[in-house]
């Protein structure tokens, strides 16, 4: 039994810092990969085409039916087999947002269909396109009603950032593993590695809090 | 594009199937350990006492708020420092049952706040007992809210559970991994580990539908 060493954490707390900024860096582009799928694929489940519907479906079938480790593996392995060679760091943001595109997809749909039929009828009925419908009547008002489900997923896409290492990405829970194999002081590197996953998670959650209150004051 | 060669499937089969019914049998021993740990957690959370408030809070704070690798990598990696040695089974099922439980935690406390007093009261003085209440108008509310999301749960652990290859536990993925490296291929094991997890996760969601349907029988 031995003490918790602060100098080993000072001490590492660079190196550290180094590969936090990289989880941020994939978590924020993976994020928004995954909004730019989930709403299509959020329509596409809402389609009268009966292909569209179950080509959606199929998409968040294997994707939620499926470990994001083993996707991970996929889109690490599969594209050099047809000559494409992507860097751990682009794999990495593309399985996180196919991961995270299908789940944001659910939220937004079942936004989408909480709103009352009447506002897409009244705007179509008003001579938008429905594009435009989409963008400027049902997309803001669903986004703000579901801004809670998406902070989860936002702070489930952090912490899902963290299988990655995997690939050898060089992120957070990465360095923590290499500092640990140097220095042998898990308690003190893994702790510190969990405070800095805690305080970016409560990050999202106090900016999720925040505009949540102030688009919810604008309406 | 290269053909999908069988011959992997005839060789891997048997190393595929048993690391699935590994994967299995570790989500399931830690989605029970989770629930009743989960269980315990919400009951502490609610009860009277301050210092378990708090204490069952920070667990479901902290697990709930950092990677389960990392979680792995703590149990596996820190424990011996403290004489405590795990096998990485024994790691893999603590951390991933610790996991489980602090989100378990979350959905049986919303679960037990949701059971309305009126209706225990209403059942208490129609004559019921309280073992009756608990059993009849309780659990039965609880079940239809908690189930769906606990079904929910345990498909996560099957798929979280594939973290425990990289402590080297022969699962699901560890499977598919150790195929791919020897093969030099990848489209059949991650196919073949793929469909595998797929249909778990689709069994586990007709099981917790059935259940469900059934518990609600009643209700309905």
């Amino acid at each position: 039994m031995r003490g918790f060493d602060l100098r080993i954490v000072i001490e590492s707390l660079p190196l550290l810092l180094r590969g936090a900024l990289v989880t941020v860096e994939v978590s924020i582009l993976g994020l928004l990969l995954a909004a730019v799928i989930a709403v299509p694929v959020a329509y596409g489940r809402l389609s009268r085409w009966r292909l569209l519907r179950a080509v959606t479906f199929l998409y968040l079938d294997v994707v939620r039916g499926t470990p994001l480790l083993l996707q991970l593996f996929a889109v690490f392995y599969l594209p050099p087999l047809i000559g494409l060679d992507l860097s751990p760091f682009v794999s990495g943001v593309l399985a996180l947002g196919l991961n995270g595109g299908a789940y944001t997809s659910e939220i937004l749909r079942g936004g989408i269909r909480a709103l009352p039929p009447g506002q897409t009828e009244s705007s179509r009925a008003l001579g938008m396109s429905a594009l435009q419908c989409a963008r400027r009547i049902v997309l803001p008002q669903v986004v703000v009603s579901v801004l809670p489900a998406l902070a989860n997923e936002t702070a489930a896409l952090i912490k899902a950032s963290s299988l990655v290492s995997a690939l050898a990405l060089v992120e957070l829970t990465r360095v923590g593993y290499q500092v640990v194999s140097r220095v042998l002081r898990p308690t003190e590197i893994y702790v510190t590695v969990g405070a800095m996953y805690l305080a970016m998670n409560a990050l999202v959650g106090f900016g999720a809090g925040r505009a949540q209150r102030r688009l919810g004051a604008s309406r | 594009m290269p053909q999908f060669d069988w011959s992997i499937v005839g060789r891997y089969g048997a190393s595929f199937l048993q690391g699935a019914a590994t994967t299995l049998a570790v989500s399931l021993v830690s989605t029970l350990i989770g629930l009743a740990l989960g269980m315990l957690a919400a009951l502490a959370r609610l009860s009277p006492w301050r210092l378990l408030r708090g204490a069952a809070r920070v667990y479901v704070e902290v697990w709930r708020g950092t990677p389960l690798l990392v979680q792995l990598f703590f149990i596996y990696a820190a424990l011996p420092f403290y004489g405590i040695r795990l096998s990485a089974l024994t790691a893999g099922i603590v951390a991933l049952s610790l996991y489980t439980g602090a989100f378990a935690a979350e959905i049986f406390r919303a679960g037990i706040t949701a059971v309305h007093r009126g209706q225990v009261e209403a059942a208490r003085s129609l004559g019921l007992s309280y073992g009756q209440t608990l059993r009849r108008i309780v659990a039965p509310i609880m079940a239809t809210l908690v189930l769906p999301p606990l079904t929910n749960e345990f498909t996560g652990v099957i798929k979280w559970s594939s973290l425990l290859s990289v402590v080297t536990v022969p699962e699901l993925t560890y499977a598919a991994y150790r195929a791919i490296g020897e093969t030099y291929s990848a489209v059949e094991p991650l196919l073949i580990s793929g469909l595998l997890y797929w249909l778990l996760n689709d069994l586990v969601v007709l099981a917790g539908r059935r259940i469900e349907s059934r518990l609600t029988r009643h209700l309905a």
